[in-house]
């Protein structure tokens, strides 16, 4: 680097990146009378569900609305400017996405709607499985128990952690698959909460 | 000089001392449960011994089995690593017992400095300034009360033999103490067994600031600087960085010196750590690590020593290498663990192959890791998948270095948390030095690092393409909540 006053003066992508943490939180998207079409997505290693309003053509996580303008360059790749300011590059080469020059993973399928089922309890039988393989070191409930959503039914440590294993419903606890200190493998049953049969709710 | 090194750990670290090692030719062996078969470690070894699988319990913190291994393959020396045995002067003993070298402290040196009251009197004997606290047990009296005041609130109420992080209370408030003391006396003597308790002040929003330093056999030591590690979260370093931006040359020497002194008076050898908590200009004496530490590479960065060759020699009874003259930082240099953690799920741990690996380089970048391609990271053990440590000529170009060497790193498969360390390096707070223990609550990041995950999400969905190479998404992680953490690659649950 010959001039260190350069170095200070240009607007580098860290230094943009920097300004971008001060801005503000985004609008919450209004999303009465949208079209939406749900997305699964995955993109590095987490699971993400996203709306895509099929008239405008916006893109909505998390109730915010990100609007994004792709450009495409002879040269083969994309540029998309989202919200105006923010321009990521994208290429695709033999089945590989690179944004901004890092190899990442995406996939994406189209999913059921899920906002009108976000807080409804779901009825009958809810199979509670292993997140990824452990240790089961504590069982929190025993067969008839009432559980409400959020409760930790079970601990299982794994990497090195101890991690609580809560009810995503609430219910009676129906079967205990396990015991303290059997090991599990990934995706095994754990624990069976009956649901009480309830009206489900539409979005919140 | 060792002629065949046993390295009792695994991961990283593992191959951080085998390629020590190999610079001063011993042959090296290594240990593995069963589900570290594939390591990285285990490859680059000379040998390596297979301890069979269940919990660390029994294979890399079972001391029988390692000391039989060791006596099997006829090794003359066991480097402990950091975390499992290395602080366990038990361990050290049945080592040297075993009529083999141990690569560390002596035993007495490191039972002492393990007992936190025990090293507490050593530091003060010698100088080194401590957190004020009371000498002896208190009860929930009008006793209590005045040492309080002579100490000064906020009021750390204390466990004397609680830790990881249970059994301690803070109070701000006169009034509140005594039931404070009642409360954390039935707490510790439910968790531990021993219900005393210690009043110590409470410094808030400290900085961590840690004091390298090692010493050989023949009373020869000396101090390597400090590190600053402020950036933490449930008491686990994410972002070490050396030298600290607070600190002056000044005082800098003057603690330096002071660290020295302790070590000589409790018959230290080897490296070491000396850790404080610091606030406006005063340091608080919190403990010593009786060996080496995981972000040991940034002081290598900035001295330009190699710590864990120094290690090998002295542990081999040769003098140390260096004076305090030759000891001179260069520089700036800054490490990232890279953890198998995701930061928008409240930094669970993650785990699954590694589909595809590329680490960066170029000048002052080091990327520290026993990760490749193809690799199933386990998940028996901590989430550490590698140290990414960047050296700049000031801190604004390590930042700067550091931002783009990370921006270079690409590791898929499943989650990391380099979305957090990007957010950080661009963070002006950070960039203007103002880091403290609370600066991840503080700073408020992750509503941050997720708005940049969506927009780049939303990008990436209009694009409308796919990565069409075959791979298993990640199972839900949306049934976890993690209750509590260890330190890395570190102690049983």
């Amino acid at each position: 680097m010959a001039d260190e006053e350069l170095l200070k003066s240009t607007v580098t992508p860290i230094k943009r990146a920097s300004t971008h943490q001060k801005e503000k939180q985004a609008q919450e998207a209004d999303i009465n009378g949208r079209r939406l079409m749900a997305f699964d997505t995955v993109f590095n290693g987490r699971e993400q569900v996203i709306h895509l309003d099929q008239d405008t053509g916006d893109v909505i996580i998390d109730g915010k609305v990100y609007n994004v303008d792709l450009e495409y360059d002879p040269d083969g790749y994309y540029v998309a400017n989202v919200k105006d300011k923010h321009r990521y590059k994208i290429e695709y080469q033999s089945g590989d996405i690179y944004l901004e020059g890092r190899l990442i993973e995406f996939t994406y399928n189209p999913a059921v709607p899920k906002l009108e089922r976000k807080k409804s309890a779901r009825a009958g039988q809810n199979v509670i499985t292993a997140p990824l393989p452990g240790n089961v070191t504590d069982i929190a409930v025993k067969l008839g128990d009432k559980v409400t959503m959020g409760q930790t039914v079970l601990t299982l440590e794994a990497m090195k952690m101890q991690n609580d294993i809560v009810s995503d419903t609430d219910g009676i606890i129906k079967e205990v698959y396990v015991k303290k200190g059997d090991l599990v493998s990934g995706d095994q049953r754990l624990i069976l909460v009956d649901a009480p049969k309830e009206e489900t709710k539409s979005s919140e | 000089m060792i002629d065949r090194l046993l390295i009792a750990n695994r991961g990283e670290i593992a191959v951080r001392v085998i390629r020590a090692a190999r610079m001063l030719e011993m042959d090296t062996f290594a240990i593995h449960s069963k589900q570290d078969a594939n390591s990285l470690h285990v490859r680059l070894a000379d040998d390596a011994i297979p301890l069979g699988g269940g919990s660390a319990r029994d294979n890399y913190l079972n001391i029988d089995k390692i000391i039989n291994a060791a006596l099997e393959q006829n090794v003359d020396g066991i480097h402990p690593g950091y975390g499992f045995l290395s602080e366990s002067a038990e361990f050290a003993q049945a080592v040297i017992d075993a009529g083999i070298t141990w690569v560390g402290p002596p035993p007495s040196a490191i039972a002492k400095l393990g007992d936190k009251i025990a090293s507490r009197e050593e530091a003060e004997k010698v100088g080194v300034p401590t957190t004020p606290g009371t000498e002896n047990p208190v009860e929930p009296n009008k006793e209590a009360m005045k040492l309080a005041k002579d100490i000064g609130y906020p009021i750390m109420v204390k466990a004397a033999y609680g830790g990881g992080g249970m059994g301690m209370k803070v109070v701000r408030d006169a009034d509140e103490l005594q039931s404070a003391i009642e409360q954390t006396q039935k707490q510790a003597g439910a968790a531990f067994g021993r219900s005393e308790i210690f009043l110590e002040k409470y410094v808030e929003r400290p900085k961590h600031i840690e004091v390298q330093f090692i010493s050989d056999s023949h009373g020869n030591v000396v101090h390597l600087g400090e590190r600053e590690c402020s950036i933490q979260r449930r008491h686990q370093k994410l972002i070490e960085e050396g030298p600290s931006p607070a600190l002056t040359e000044e005082q800098r020497n003057e603690i330096g010196e002071k660290v020295k002194k302790l070590a000589l008076a409790v018959d230290y050898e080897n490296a070491g750590t000396a850790e404080f908590l610091y606030k406006d200009g005063e340091f608080y004496f919190n403990e010593v690590n009786a060996r080496l530490q995981v972000e040991h590479p940034v002081t290598e960065m900035i001295t330009g020593k190699d710590l864990v060759v120094e290690q090998l020699r002295i542990a081999s009874g040769k003098k140390l290498s260096w004076t305090q003259n030759d000891i001179q930082t260069n520089g700036h240099a800054i490490e990232l663990r890279i953890n198998a953690e995701d930061p928008l799920n409240d930094f669970s741990p993650s785990w699954g192959t590694v589909n595809s690996l590329n680490t960066p380089g170029g000048f002052g970048v080091r990327f520290d890791s026993h990760i490749y391609e193809g690799y199933k990271v386990p998940t028996d053990y901590d989430s550490l998948l590698g140290k990414l440590i960047i050296w700049g000529e000031d801190r604004e170009q390590a930042i700067y270095r550091a931002y783009y060497a990370l921006s270079e790193l690409s590791i898929n498969g499943f989650s990391t948390n380099m979305p957090f360390h990007r957010v950080v390096l661009a963070n002006k707070e950070f960039h203007q030095g103002k880091t403290t223990t609370s600066f991840i609550k503080d700073t408020q990041l992750i509503p941050y690092i997720k708005e940049a995950y969506n927009r780049r999400l939303a990008a990436l969905i209009k694009t409308g393409m796919r990565t069409s190479k075959v791979f298993l998404p990640p199972r839900s992680q949306s049934k976890w909540r993690d209750s509590s953490r260890l330190e890395s690659s570190g102690r049983l649950v």
